[in-house]
């Protein structure tokens, strides 16, 4: 059986209720927009493999409450993932204000190396914008993060967004990657390297088809 | 006395959430329905009436559950004594660690229980949290289709909280064993199911179809992705047929819950 990727890594997505994670991530792994799904209940998961510089990457996204008081939950994720995307609403100076309350959270519970991004989700919405591009610039510029506008109703910037942090987290995990390569490790688990534990050493036989939300 | 009009905290995420509760049904989908109202009503109710816990994301649910059986005064009524009498208002609070316990007898459950499903998700690190959060949450409402929704919600009123364990783990092992050891045991243990369902004047014959495959065979044979997908695909969809969602509700029934085992966790508690 032909592997069917190089290096698995998790991302997390974390940001206020209502801000769009799930309309993101179901953009991405299945290029659907469904503006009716059901709240996010507890955290929730997809997956996608990408090709990055001839790597093939499979990425476990996991998609998570945004009420605050759900974090006691989230935050068992933080420690497990590689990379944050974390996502505010253009249309909400409140949920671009927790911008900063979920960066600390991540800084005090994800692991040192994890990497971060910042996205302004529905930039569609012009006509409600509350929050100026140039805020999100700036406010990742003071963080070190890379910042993307998106709308998931016009898949504008998706891919990239998903891809840059990829790209990203291999990057920042490089080193690791090329010792395992050379020993002939068939398939890497960056998520079990960092954690020195278990396994998931198949990716699923199947591609996610169809959206879950 | 309760001042519903005052403004609650959590209106932001009520107002989202109504949305997002049953987007498909046809008595929630309209935005300026009666369906959407009355569950904002009772949810802004709700969040200005418990000051502890107010509104929690997971409760629109359970609340549309009971709208759509009864008028939105009495549906309130019934979320409190669900909240308060029932306990299951200890869920949500305490960063949810009575939640937290709750996994952690879920998973003590399997291990006496289904001890190879069990090895198969410590092998995996698949852990509750990952599949039971939107389970226990919301009472089971959110994902499975509402014939057998109301069957949960139902023996829930008759037995109480404990009840999402016999739930939980029937899903986990929904088809266990052959179809003759499940008809022999359905006919010595079917007892308390029928109580349950005369009790709601519900006493249909039971019907135990036979099964191609079994919820535990199909996650033993899964790995950590395709057990996930398992739980949020194919098993919501699998109760879509009423045989199959009477079948998981008579197991769920005949399971035995050894509360020695779970107590543990208060153990553990002290401990901590």
């Amino acid at each position: 059986m032909a592997k069917q990727y190089d290096v698995l890594f998790r991302l997390l997505l974390l940001g206020d209720s209502g801000v769009g994670k799930t309309c993101l991530l179901c953009r991405f792994t299945d290029n659907e927009f469904h503006p009716s799904h059901i709240s996010t209940i507890g955290v929730d998961f997809k997956m996608k493999t990408l090709k990055i510089d001839g790597i093939k990457v499979r990425i476990q996204i996991w998609d998570t409450a945004g009420q605050e008081r759900y974090q006691t939950i989230t935050k068992q994720y933080y420690r497990r993932a590689q990379g944050i995307f974390l996502v505010y609403d253009i249309t909400s100076e409140r949920s671009f204000q927790h911008i900063m309350k979920w960066a600390s959270d991540v800084d005090e519970y994800a692991p040192e190396k994890i990497r971060k991004i910042l996205v302004g989700n529905k930039s569609d919405e012009v006509d409600k914008r509350q929050v100026a591009t140039e805020q999100g610039i700036k406010l990742a510029n003071a963080y070190g993060m890379d910042f993307f506008e998106t709308s998931a109703f016009t898949n504008h910037n998706i891919t990239e967004t998903f891809t840059r942090l990829a790209e990203q987290v291999l990057a920042a995990n490089k080193k690791d990657l090329d010792l395992l390569r050379m020993s002939g490790n068939e398939e890497i688990n960056l998520a079990a390297l960092e954690e020195e534990e278990g396994l998931y050493e198949r990716a699923a036989s199947d591609e996610s088809k169809g959206c879950w939300c | 006395m309760t001042d519903f009009t005052k403004d609650s905290a959590q209106e932001g995420v009520i107002t989202r959430d109504i949305h997002r509760t049953f987007p498909a049904h046809d008595y929630f989908k309209d935005s300026d329905g009666d369906g959407q109202d009355s569950l904002y009503k009772i949810c802004k109710a709700y969040s200005v009436y418990d000051e502890e816990i107010g509104y929690c994301q997971g409760q629109s649910f359970l609340a549309a559950v009971l709208l759509l059986h009864m008028p939105e005064e009495q549906a309130f009524c019934v979320l409190v004594k669900i909240m308060y009498e029932y306990g299951l208002s200890a869920l949500y609070k305490n960063n949810f660690e009575d939640l937290h316990c709750k996994f952690y007898q879920l998973e003590r459950l399997m291990q006496e229980q289904l001890p190879d499903l069990w090895s198969h998700f410590q092998e995996l690190n698949l852990e509750a949290h990952m599949y039971a959060s939107q389970w226990f949450l919301t009472l089971f409402t959110a994902k499975f289709p509402l014939c057998m929704v109301f069957h949960i919600t139902d023996l829930l009123l008759c037995e109480g909280l404990n009840i999402i364990f016999n739930v939980a783990l029937a899903l986990l092992k929904d088809g266990e064993g052959n179809a003759e050891e499940r008809a022999n045991s359905s006919e010595a243990s079917a007892d308390s199911f029928c109580k349950a369902m005369g009790l709601l004047g519900m006493g249909h014959r039971l019907f135990v179809p036979k099964l191609l495959a079994t919820s535990k065979e199909d996650l033993l044979q899964a790995d950590f992705e395709g057990a996930l997908k398992f739980f949020r695909v194919q098993l919501p969809k699998r109760y879509r047929a009423a045989e199959n969602a009477r079948r998981l509700m008579e197991q769920a029934c005949n399971i035995k819950v050894c509360w020695k085992v779970t107590g543990y966790c208060q153990s553990l508690g002290s401990e901590k």
